[in-house]
């Protein structure tokens, strides 16, 4: 049984009346990579800042490594290694100097090579100073910044945001390269669920500030299913199945998307309902994650006409 | 040994589906034989950039189908086709893609005759080599 | 280690303001006084009156290196808001701020490094500028008394008073407050100091003012900065 790492009880956040994030209860043990995934204002950035430290609750609590996170110790913060969209660096200092001042942070834990390394393949010089680096730049220096103190747990809030594809990669190939080391956890937010399919082997769900998904990826994508049912005749109106999220229908089709169901309880719906037959359909996390979070019985913005 | 893998993240198939079919295939074709050792997980994981725990479970999983053997603190390698477990479930998944295919052929007009052939020559390029 | 690498940056960060205040202030500074500029300011600053005059020549060269403390006044301001906006506005426009705030070391060190190399600062451009002034007119051979050493303090006055000005405005930077008005407030309390130290009191008075002034602010300061959400 692996160490907890982070976690939240009954977190709770407001903006004025707006509420950002409700009541989470959240475990994350050491040694996965999780996707942190919702839709734009769902929650994500709050989450993580209240795990840092940075925004205190107005309920709940939040710990990383045990420690509550209104009162994380320097030890504990050297331990973590976080990275946010923006990528804000010291515009005036050189990456030398950056590396220096970083590295006074980081005493005992800073490996020299592996930064050089990292400089040298992104093809950057010591020299460049700050502000006059592109964003992308900006965002390997982050990454560099970051991944040398070989942190133990890896917190990234959607730091490639706008940034082209080859950087996404390299972002991807940190985690992974961080996670072969002993113990080491990533929490990472994106809205590229191809890339959290890529590395994430657990998934965090949120939607509106209310957690919806704990679970390994794997289980996920089992748990989100698209059922296609012919019918020979119009299909019902009314559907009355477990676990139904969304539908659309045509015709003579129905397609269904469930959460948490069985083949067995398909099959007999299908047999209710006077199906002619029925097909899981497999899709991609990306249409899993869209359904999943989609307004309630619609899984469309644009209703056609009967034609 | 050096095997080429290509998946592709955000497909309608999982990455550790795509993988065990490319190895199949790899294996199927005769590029791996048996006892051939596979890349380490870590390897190929840091390549294909993918969490290990997609790759091991992907050898996992044609470890069970009888595809693949551990051998504890050597690696993963090819196993012995004799060895290998034709279950029902694989031949009913196998009959399924051949649907579509055949659809396929079918409704694209050709006889069963021309499909019939084109499924002995391609099963020839595969048997020739194992 | 730490606290030292955030101490380097932050004196980095307020360098070319240390650098024009000093620069200035010695150039202007020596041009007054070799010039013997007359007073065309009325009374708009302290009068430095020495507690006796020998003779005319003295009243003559105080007179100037009142000039230069009149400078030292608009100077030690300026840098007070200088290094006030620096440190504590521009972070949070050019949101580097979050990456200051997440550092792994306690808040509080972050903001003693600011104070600290705000004070250093001080003490090592205006000031340093200062003493000095104070020291080549006090080895000047027309002096036959020595100057009072109330001069040499009133001048480190000015300086403190630039001192609450960065207090003040590092205040106003923090404060959450939405509407400008509030924000503000905190340059009330300097307005309330600024008039103690330019007033005619006894000097142990003006002291309590700023003393007491400068607690308040770093007090809130500390306050702000602490418990500021990001």
């Amino acid at each position: 049984m692996a160490d907890v790492i982070l976690k939240t009880s009954g977190l709770t956040k407001y903006y004025g009346s707006k509420l950002a994030v409700d009541h989470l209860d959240l475990k994350i043990e050491a040694g996965s990579i999780c996707g942190f995934v919702g839709r734009n204002g769902a929650g994500k950035t709050t989450v993580i800042k209240l795990l840092l430290g940075l925004l205190k609750p107005t309920a709940g609590s939040a710990s990383i490594f045990g420690c509550d996170s209104q009162n994380l110790t320097p030890d504990i913060r050297q331990r973590v290694g976080y990275v946010a969209e923006g990528h804000r660096l010291i515009r005036w200092m050189t990456i030398a100097r950056l590396e220096k001042f970083q590295r006074a942070f980081f005493p005992g834990q800073w490996d020299r090579e592996f930064f050089a390394e990292m400089i040298d393949y992104f093809e950057l010089s010591k020299k460049q100073k700050v502000k006059h680096l592109s964003s992308g730049q900006r965002a390997q220096v982050s990454l560099a910044l970051t991944l040398v103190p070989h942190p133990e747990l890896l917190i990234m809030d959607d730091p490639t945001l706008g940034l082209d594809a080859a950087i996404r990669r390299q972002f991807l190939e940190g985690m992974i390269r961080l996670i072969m080391e002993q113990g080491r956890t990533v929490l990472f937010s994106s809205h590229i669920l191809a890339d959290v399919e890529r590395v994430a082997d657990r998934l965090i769900v949120i939607d509106k500030g209310v957690l919806r998904a704990d679970c390994t990826t794997e289980q996920f994508r089992d748990s989100v299913k698209k059922v296609r049912f012919s019918f020979d005749k119009t299909p019902p109106e009314e559907i009355d199945i477990d676990g139904y999220l969304n539908s659309r229908r045509s015709e003579k089709e129905l397609e269904l998307t469930l959460v948490k169901t069985t083949e067995q309880k398909i099959a007999d719906w299908a047999q209710k309902t006077g199906a002619e037959k029925f097909d899981i359909v497999q899709t991609s996390l990306e249409d899993q994650f869209i359904d999943y979070t989609a307004p309630q019985k619609r899984s469309r913005l644009f209703q056609w006409e009967k034609d | 040994m050096g095997i080429w893998i290509q998946i592709s993240a955000g497909s309608d198939k999982p990455i550790y589906a795509q993988i065990m079919e490319q190895v199949s295939q790899t294996i199927a074709k005769g590029i791996l034989k048996a006892g051939d050792k596979l890349p380490a997980v870590r390897k190929l994981a840091a390549e294909l950039v993918v969490n290990p725990n997609t790759v091991a479970n992907a050898y996992r999983l044609l470890e069970k189908e009888g595809l693949l053997t551990t051998k504890t603190g050597s690696g993963t390698f090819v196993g012995d086709p004799k060895l290998r477990s034709k279950d029902i479930s694989q031949l009913n998944a196998l009959a399924e893609r051949m649907d579509t295919l055949i659809g396929q052929g079918v409704n694209l007009g050709f006889s069963g005759d021309v499909l019939m052939k084109m499924f002995k020559d391609r099963l020839g390029k595969f048997t020739k080599k194992s | 280690m730490k606290f030292i690498a955030l101490l380097k940056k932050e004196l980095r960060e307020c360098l070319p303001f240390l650098i024009g205040a000093a620069v200035l202030l010695l150039v202007l500074g020596t041009l007054f006084l070799r010039l013997d500029a007359p007073r065309t300011y009325g009374g708009l600053y302290p009068d430095f009156k020495p507690a006796s005059a020998i003779n005319i020549y003295q009243l003559k060269q105080s007179s100037s290196l009142s000039l230069v403390g009149s400078l030292l006044w608009i100077f030690s301001i300026a840098l007070g808001l200088a290094i006030g906006i620096r440190q504590f506005w521009v972070a949070f426009y050019s949101r580097t701020w979050d990456f200051e705030i997440c550092r792994p070391t306690r808040r509080a060190a972050v903001l003693t490094a600011k104070i600290t190399a705000a004070i250093i600062g001080f003490v090592l451009s205006v000031g340093l500028v200062w003493s000095l002034f104070y020291w080549y007119a006090s080895q000047s051979s027309i002096w036959f008394t020595p100057l009072t050493g109330r001069l040499l303090t009133k001048g480190w006055i000015f300086i403190a008073l630039g001192f609450v000005v960065y207090l003040g405005v590092a205040v106003a930077g923090l404060s959450t407050e939405r509407w400008y008005t509030t924000k503000l407030f905190s340059l009330g309390l300097v307005l309330i100091v600024y008039i103690a130290c330019v007033s005619e009191w006894r000097l142990w008075l003006i002291l309590i003012f700023l003393v007491i002034g400068i607690l308040i602010l770093l007090l809130q300061v500390t306050e702000k900065f602490l418990n500021r959400q990001l």
